[in-house]
């Protein structure tokens, strides 16, 4: 059985991010405390952060955002394109992210022709 | 060097005499004034630098601005245990997963194959969410406290018990029992002293021996 290389970052990776949307709801400070530990977990053994859990992150303060909870959601209309933007209640960031029905914005990640090998 | 300067005198001149003959004859008298100007360089400062002094909006949280909002100072009774019993779960559920105990079948002795994979990935685990419990320490007023681990720093952990008290131990001096369902794991604190981020880049001593503290 082939390995995955960084897997226990990964696994770790993916409980914190569990943990710190858990505790958004409880004390946000900690969920900021959570997320921050997941970047530099990151940083430091090199791996790429899964985009789901960078998009659920608040930019800034990097606490777990849940509408109305940490943050609100809204959909708003630029040049005519469409955008989610999220709004940190926490710092009071703002994250713009396109969503446009007629262009293609799905993710790389998601694309049938990013995946390479399937391991286990 | 005479003859060279005087070669320079007079070239000078020839030159201050071509201008004069060239010139309108009402600016014939400002030649000798206008040459004697002097032209100060650096006062203006070029374009460049304006653009580099500008300040960078940074992306990320100061500390200061981290302490305002709250992040440093989770207070003595802030948080509730039973709101963390389910990460507890979610964190047994997890640390299964990580040391594979149910392919091992139990935990490996200090003898046996697995032994040194199995320290390596317990190393590297998280212990947030963890059962401790101090069975030894510097301070007899720490021992047989027992909590959910909340914050895990380099030489301490926050952890609250079951009266909704957070406090906070130092690993230097402590030694732990981690409660995992079924299985009890003792270990030394002094050898978890390093940031939770850097742990899992750092190795750690297949064998070390344990001090009297």
């Amino acid at each position: 059985m082939k390995k995955v290389q960084g897997n226990d970052s990964f696994q770790r990776i993916n409980y914190l991010h569990q943990v710190s949307k858990y505790m958004s709801m409880k004390n946000p400070a900690l969920s900021s405390y959570y997320g921050n530990l997941i970047v530099s977990i990151a940083k430091k053994n090199v791996l790429k952060i899964h985009p789901d859990i960078k998009r659920q992150m608040c930019k800034k303060c990097r606490c777990t955002l849940i509408h109305n909870v940490t943050g609100k959601m809204k959909i708003r209309n630029k040049n005519k394109l469409k955008f989610v933007v999220w709004t940190c209640s926490i710092c009071k960031t703002e994250r713009k992210l396109p969503i446009d029905k007629n262009k293609d914005h799905t993710l790389w990640v998601d694309k049938p022709e990013a995946v390479v090998e399937i391991i286990n | 060097m005479s003859t060279e300067e005087k070669t320079n005198t007079e070239s000078a001149q020839a030159i201050i005499n071509f201008l004069k003959s060239s010139v309108p004859k009402s600016e014939v008298a400002n030649v000798e004034a206008e040459l004697k100007k002097d032209f100060v360089l650096g006062i203006k400062k070029s374009k460049n630098l304006k653009q580099k002094a500008r300040k960078k909006k940074s992306k990320n949280l100061t500390r200061r601005e981290k302490k305002a909002l709250g992040f440093y100072n989770i207070s003595r009774n802030s948080m509730k245990y039973e709101d963390l019993l389910p990460m507890h779960l979610m964190w047994s559920d997890y640390m299964f997963n990580v040391l594979d105990i149910e392919k091992l079948s139990g935990i490996p002795e200090c003898y046996s194959k697995g032994w040194d994979n199995f320290t390596q990935s317990f190393y590297r685990a998280d212990f947030h969410g963890s059962m401790l419990e101090v069975v030894r320490s510097k301070c007899p007023s720490y021992v047989g406290k027992k909590g959910i681990c909340i914050m895990d720093t380099r030489y301490t952990f926050k952890m609250i018990s079951k009266d909704n008290v957070i406090t906070t131990i130092p690993k230097q001096s402590s030694v732990f029992d981690l409660y995992l369902k079924t299985f009890k794991v003792t270990f030394f604190g002094k050898l978890l002293c390093v940031r939770p981020a850097e742990r899992s880049t750092k190795k750690l001593k297949s064998y070390l021996y344990p001090d009297l503290n």
